[in-house]
């Protein structure tokens, strides 16, 4: 199981939605959690500082989307390793195989459970691990 | 499946409809011309800033009310974490320690703490459900941004016509606000729920 001291960005340009998603996460033993209001901000946070191991974002966000931010990740040496989990309200499918072949590691629609979260988290976890 | 096909269907039928609503529009301005109804024109605009208004209210108040939600749950969920560990902690010492008299209180006791920490576990749980439910803040407001956008696009129609009829008319009616699109609610594109999200992801190898 991940190490409950995993420092995660989590990026919403929703103050509200940035509090529940620590609080779930929190919930989940995470505590070491970080936020940014949108990709630009995100991006500043991982590149300035190399010690994140996970992203959790929102796709639709003023000035640098989530998904904008993901390819801008998958783009960085430094940073393409990084894990990132899009939590979003966007449902369409095209948003969602848009997101896989951009290299999302997983995709959690809104609204969503802490039950969610953890399975997914876990599914991820699995897989980096093999 | 021939695309090439579709595309010239669908846009000779665009072309179809933009002459419809163009023939339309031009009978509603001739209407409005010989029929002098741009006071009741004047009168839906002016319902618009209003209707913006009140969406905007209704924005704000759950903005207000999920944040004060937020805070008092987070300011309890630790209590009910500390109050389990204080009841086993406290259950382990009596049932260790051997007490001469009263036994059947410690041994009441000991079942009473196993149950308010049973309970703390509900709360605990309960809490948490209320604060998943305020993700209710994040799509609704959203939809009432969209909402809000549409009535300033039909705002603005109705002003440009009225500019043209009614010149008397304040263009003081017209606000524009740069608001965020929100969800693709019920878009017919869109899956169903996080398990479609799951099977569509699978399809996709991931």
């Amino acid at each position: 199981m991940a190490d409950g001291n995993m420092k995660i960005l989590v990026v919403d340009d929703f103050s509200t939605m940035r509090r529940i998603v620590r609080n779930l996460l929190k919930e989940l033993g995470f505590t070491n959690v970080h936020e940014a209001e949108d990709g630009v901000d995100a991006l500043k946070q991982l590149r300035s500082d190399n010690s994140f191991e996970f992203v959790v974002s929102d796709w639709n966000m003023p000035n640098m989307t989530g998904i904008e931010l993901l390819r801008a990740i998958r783009a960085d040496a430094a940073l393409k390793h990084l894990p990132v989990l899009m939590v979003t309200a966007e449902a369409k499918r095209e948003n969602i195989i848009e997101a896989a072949q951009a290299g999302a590691n997983g995709y959690v629609v809104k609204p969503f459970t802490a039950a969610t979260l953890d399975e997914k988290l876990k599914k991820i976890f699995q897989t980096m691990q093999k | 499946m021939d695309k090439t096909k579709t595309n010239k269907k669908s846009s000779s039928l665009g072309d179809f409809r933009v002459e419809k609503i163009g023939i339309a529009t031009a009978k509603l301005h001739r209407i409005l011309k010989e029929l002098g109804h741009t006071r009741g024109l004047e009168k839906t605009a002016s319902t618009m800033p209003d209707a913006r208004e009140r969406l905007s209210f209704i924005d704000k108040s759950m903005h207000e009310s999920s944040e004060k939600t937020i805070s008092a749950l987070e300011a309890s969920l630790p209590l009910t974490s500390r109050n389990r560990v204080t009841c086993s902690e406290l259950s382990m010492r009596l049932a260790d320690t051997k007490f001469v008299n009263n036994q059947e209180l410690v041994m009441e006791t000991i079942s009473k703490l196993g149950e308010i920490s049973m309970a703390e576990e509900s709360v605990h749980h309960n809490l948490m459900q209320i604060m998943e439910a305020q993700e209710f803040r994040d799509v609704a407001g959203q939809m009432v941004n969209k909402i809000v956008n549409a009535a300033v696009e039909i705002e603005n129609i109705l002003l440009d016509i009225l500019k043209e009829y009614a010149p008397n008319t304040k263009d003081s009616l017209i606000i524009s606000e740069g608001l965020t699109s929100g969800p693709a609610i019920q878009a017919k594109d869109s899956v169903n729920g996080q398990d479609e999200v799951d099977d569509l992801l699978a399809s996709l190898g991931l």
